[in-house]
């Protein structure tokens, strides 16, 4: 537990009033380990839709350069694997047997996670076939052998209906995702085209989901031109429009107010 | 730029259950909090790189937050068109926690949102004041007057019940 030392008590360290009661049981609750695994795996689908998506209009081809967004991508669709590990300490705490066989999850091994993946050889061929990511095509450095085959599997695995559901407004939302990860990405070695990007956004979603993300980028690329009038202009209505962002610490490390309480300013220079 | 920030599936592991129990306490019914909680990941997911990589709890409970609201604008349509039986829940508790816990929901649904998620932030999620007060985007002081009022009004509210 963390605690500051100015923080008060908290309640249920105080004394076992009936709202101490209350809140032991509220922390209690969690995810199912059965929830947990059908979630990683639509996450694990679902982005990787989103992560084909991108990758077909912004980058010339996975083989190319191991960017950041790559190893996210990656790592995301590592979690298809991560399951069968966390499955694994999960049910030796808590959980007798699982039963995942309806939602076509392998049920897991009782061995190590290291040794257990090995689903069935059919999913593996299909996985091959239908996947929306070229697997193969993806260094296996992340984690381990294993976790670049278990991602297969759970692309292949036909989602659930609320993925389906959830998929279907989709595409114009990945434009946009896509839209903002061009800019970000360009921001190092061509502010410029990032402002122009940004343009864009603001034509094509005015409202949009991302909205805050692109006026941070905004902000960022014209620091980096030394548009620095503008930079605070943009950053000021930013601020007044999101005076509760969780980008304020990015705001002020992109203009210099802060002395950037950690990590070395990409700006400082 | 040094940033660490963990593995994706080890966030997500790490998070899964912060970010249910944040939905619920931002109003989404339950039958549709692991649509949510997909929704929250899928955002963090392709912000990931982005992410300066502090705070992670606060970082994702602006994004709950975002999602939250526009999940309440939009109603609950998608059940409307959905033949589907509600999904199971997935909340894993034996009985008597679960009748603890909902009833501290009830409780807390009485509070303003502010009081709320102060209250639950560390109480139940055991953040530190300080970081409440970023996640939010109030004054540490602000953060400690919502948490005392917070804690009066739940024990008039159960007092109340009985």
């Amino acid at each position: 537990m963390k605690q500051d030392d100015t923080d008060p008590r908290r309640i249920v360290d105080d004394g076992d009033s009936e709202l101490a009661k209350l809140v032991r049981a509220s922390r209690a609750r969690r995810l199912s380990s059965r929830a947990t695994a059908q979630m990683v795996q639509r996450l694990a689908a679902t982005s990787a839709y989103a992560a084909a998506a991108s990758a077909a209009t912004t980058r010339a081809g996975l083989l190319g350069r191991l960017g950041p967004a790559k190893v996210g991508v990656i790592a995301l669709i590592g979690l298809g694997a991560a399951v069968f590990g966390w499955e694994t300490r999960r049910s030796v705490e808590q959980l007798p047997t699982p039963t995942h066989e309806a939602e076509g999850i392998t049920p897991h091994a009782p061995s190590s996670p290291a040794s257990s993946p090995a689903p069935p050889p059919s999913q593996v061929t299909t996985a091959g076939e239908t996947s929306s990511i070229p697997v193969e095509a993806l260094p296996s450095s992340v984690t381990s052998a294993a976790t670049a085959k278990q991602p297969a599997r759970a692309v292949a695995l036909r989602p659930s209906s609320a993925a389906s559901t959830s998929a279907r407004s989709a595409p114009t939302r990945d434009s946009e995702f896509a839209l903002i990860r061009r800019a970000q990405d360009a921001l190092a070695s061509d502010p410029s085209q990032t402002l122009a990007l940004v343009e864009e956004h603001m034509r094509a979603f005015p409202e949009g989901e991302l909205v805050q993300e692109r006026e941070v980028t905004a902000v960022e690329a014209l620091a980096r031109l030394g548009r620095m009038t503008e930079a605070k202009a943009r950053a000021a209505a930013f601020r007044a429009r999101y005076p509760r962002t969780p980008y304020g610490a990015r705001i002020e490390r992109a203009l210099g107010e802060s002395g950037a309480p950690d990590g070395p300013s990409t700006i400082a220079h | 730029m040094a940033v660490s920030r963990p593995s994706l599936d080890e966030f997500f592991l790490t998070h899964a259950d912060y970010v249910w129990r944040s939905l619920l306490h931002l109003g989404v019914r339950e039958a549709d909090l692991q649509d949510q909680v997909h929704e929250v990941f899928l955002i963090a997911c392709r912000l990931y790189e982005t992410w300066d990589g502090e705070h992670s709890r606060g970082w994702l409970f602006a994004i709950a937050r975002r999602c939250a609201s526009s999940y309440r604008r939009r109603g609950h349509r998608r059940h409307e068109f959905s033949a589907d039986p509600l999904p199971e829940t997935g909340i894993e508790a034996d009985p008597a926690v679960r009748i603890d816990a909902e009833r501290l929901d009830r409780a807390l649904a009485a509070l303003d949102e502010d009081k709320r998620t102060v209250f639950v932030m560390f109480e139940i999620e055991e953040m530190t004041m300080r970081e409440i007060a970023e996640a939010v985007g109030c004054q540490v002081a602000t953060a400690y007057a919502r948490l005392y009022a917070a804690r009066r009004e739940l024990a008039r509210v159960l007092s109340e019940e009985r």
